[in-house]
């Protein structure tokens, strides 16, 4: 979808068409779960996460200005809905007393990445970065987006975004058991 | 290798692993459309308290300057009342009053304001399809018992119902135990039913002399309690959808002849076939105007009233839907 259609139907949904928020839904919700779930590595959590992100980008939608892309201000959602989610297990794990038996009987200390859709080699890589750095990784590596793209929604400068890129390629090859990385044996690492 | 080149390896890595399809769109619009009603009843809500307080104020400087729209049924017996609010001016009704009297309805607007949004914060944790009791500490007992002793309820408790929101029309005439009247799935062939709301009088199951002891004893302004809720019909509120927007219809069992009052800016008497009914228009800067019908279906104790802004459905075209909606069967 062009970036003037979807200015388009935002306007008109700013105006009370509702119901046109279903074609951004449409055009957007696949691709907002796809990031989600790497990021959370969860299935359930990503349909939940990309849920809650749809549903709070219409109720914030007067505060969306030209500025941005609607794009990267939706990403930029769903990185902070992300990245507090992932800061809530991170507290779980360090207080479960606070966060036992929340959310329907879900024990978050127990949470881990799902095994069953990352797989073993990447989550060994995964489970070391923090929200930023697999938002960095996934936006740069899988979606291909431009260092000015990703530095708007992550707040930051499209040259130390690059820095901090090349640091992380070089965090994941020690995590890389192919590499004979820390994670293969221990001894050794780049 | 990932040293040769690590950014194709991760690539590898994460294009590798497929992603599920997912379908979110019915339930975000669901939680849409049930926020939109909520907000709807949160602002009705706050223009019901404001008007109370208008009119105390008004009852003792403009309310000679009211109009009165009366609207009949068939056999000419009036079954509503309305005043039009023509000729006042709401900014200037406190003017004249005293000054103690004035800061009083200062004071009492700001209590209401107050006391609305602990309401609104209640009414948001309450489970849909429960209610609950509010309890207020008055700060001091009223020497005047006239109010109270003509009221069947102690005026110190709000009781409120968190109605369950049904995305299906079918779904929600099962749940309306009241068979007296039916909605279309369509208005016009250009709105579709989108969401509905039962809503149920309020429950007088709560216990006031526990809730006030609690309260006193635990020094607080106010005690929540959950209780049963009634199982008698208030009203069903409906949204429906077009391209241009929604409108929303509700019915309610009326009070034959009773009088009410509106705070639109003109309201003027229309027909829908023989039926007689108000419409009320109103007007804000900036704002598109906003247009709401109330009546009393002829032969019946129900009141039907549909409402839209003018930039979905012309003053001329809600008429058409209102209609519509009283021969509806």
């Amino acid at each position: 979808m062009e970036k003037a259609q979807i200015e388009y139907l935002l306007q008109e949904i700013k105006a009370g068409a509702m119901e046109q928020f279903e074609v951004i839904i449409d055009h957007y919700q696949q691709p907002i779960f796809a990031y989600c779930y790497h990021m959370l590595g969860h299935r359930q959590d990503a349909e939940d996460a990309v849920q809650e992100i749809l549903f709070r980008a219409y109720e914030r939608l007067e505060q969306y200005t030209y500025s941005l892309s609607f794009s990267a201000w939706i990403y930029k959602i769903s990185f902070n809905h992300c990245a507090n989610v992932l800061k809530r297990r991170k507290l779980a794990r360090v207080l479960p007393f606070l966060y036992s038996g929340e959310q329907q009987g879900r024990n978050f200390v127990e949470e881990k990445i799902d095994h069953d859709y990352l797989g073993e080699p990447l989550e060994r890589i995964w489970s070391k970065l923090t929200a930023e750095e697999r938002t960095l990784l996934y936006l740069r590596v899988l979606e291909e987006k431009d260092y000015e793209e990703i530095a708007v929604l992550l707040d930051k400068k499209p040259a130390a975004l690059r820095k901090q890129f090349e640091r992380l390629l070089k965090k994941c090859k020690r995590y890389f058991p192919a590499m004979g990385g820390v994670a293969n044996d221990g001894r050794q690492s780049v | 290798m990932m040293g040769d080149n690590p950014y194709k390896q991760l690539h590898e890595l994460l294009a590798a692993k497929p992603v599920p399809k997912v379908d979110v769109k019915q339930k975000v619009m669901a939680a849409i459309a049930a926020k939109k009603i909520e907000e709807d009843k949160k602002v009705k809500k706050k223009i019901g308290v404001l008007l109370t307080i208008g009119l105390l104020a008004g009852a003792s400087s403009v309310w000679a300057g009211m109009e009165v729209i009366q609207l009949k049924n068939e056999k000419g017996e009036v079954v509503m009342e309305m005043d039009t609010g023509k000729g006042t001016e709401i900014t200037s009704k406190t003017e004249g009053l005293p000054v103690e009297m004035q800061n009083e309805l200062a004071q009492a607007e700001a209590d209401a304001e107050r006391r609305s949004n602990i309401i609104n914060e209640i009414l948001d944790q309450l489970k849909p399809g429960t209610s609950a009791a509010i309890y207020w500490l008055p700060k001091q007992e009223k020497k005047d018992k006239s109010v109270e002793e003509i009221s069947l309820r102690d005026p110190n408790v709000d009781v409120f119902y968190k109605a369950i929101t049904y995305t299906s029309l079918a779904e929600l005439e099962q749940k309306l135990a009241d068979k007296r009247f039916a909605l279309p799935t369509e208005l016009n062939g250009a709105f579709r039913f989108e969401s509905g709301e039962i809503e149920y009088k309020p429950s007088d199951k709560y216990d006031v002399a526990a809730m006030k002891a609690e309260a006193i004893k635990n020094k607080k302004e106010y005690v929540v309690k959950e209780i049963p809720t009634s199982d008698k019909f208030d009203y069903v509120h409906v949204a429906y959808r077009g391209a241009k927007g929604g409108i929303t219809v509700e019915v309610r069992q009326a009070e034959l002849g009773a009088k009410t009052g509106s705070n639109a800016t003109g309201v003027e008497k229309v027909m829908l076939g023989k039926n007689e009914a108000a419409l009320m228009t109103y007007k804000e800067d900036n704002q598109p105007d906003f247009h709401w019908i109330v009546w009393i279906k002829n032969g019946s104790d129900l009141e039907y009233s549909v409402r839209a802004k003018a930039t979905t459905v012309s003053k001329e075209e809600l008429i058409k839907l209102a209609k519509q909606l009283n021969e509806h069967k």
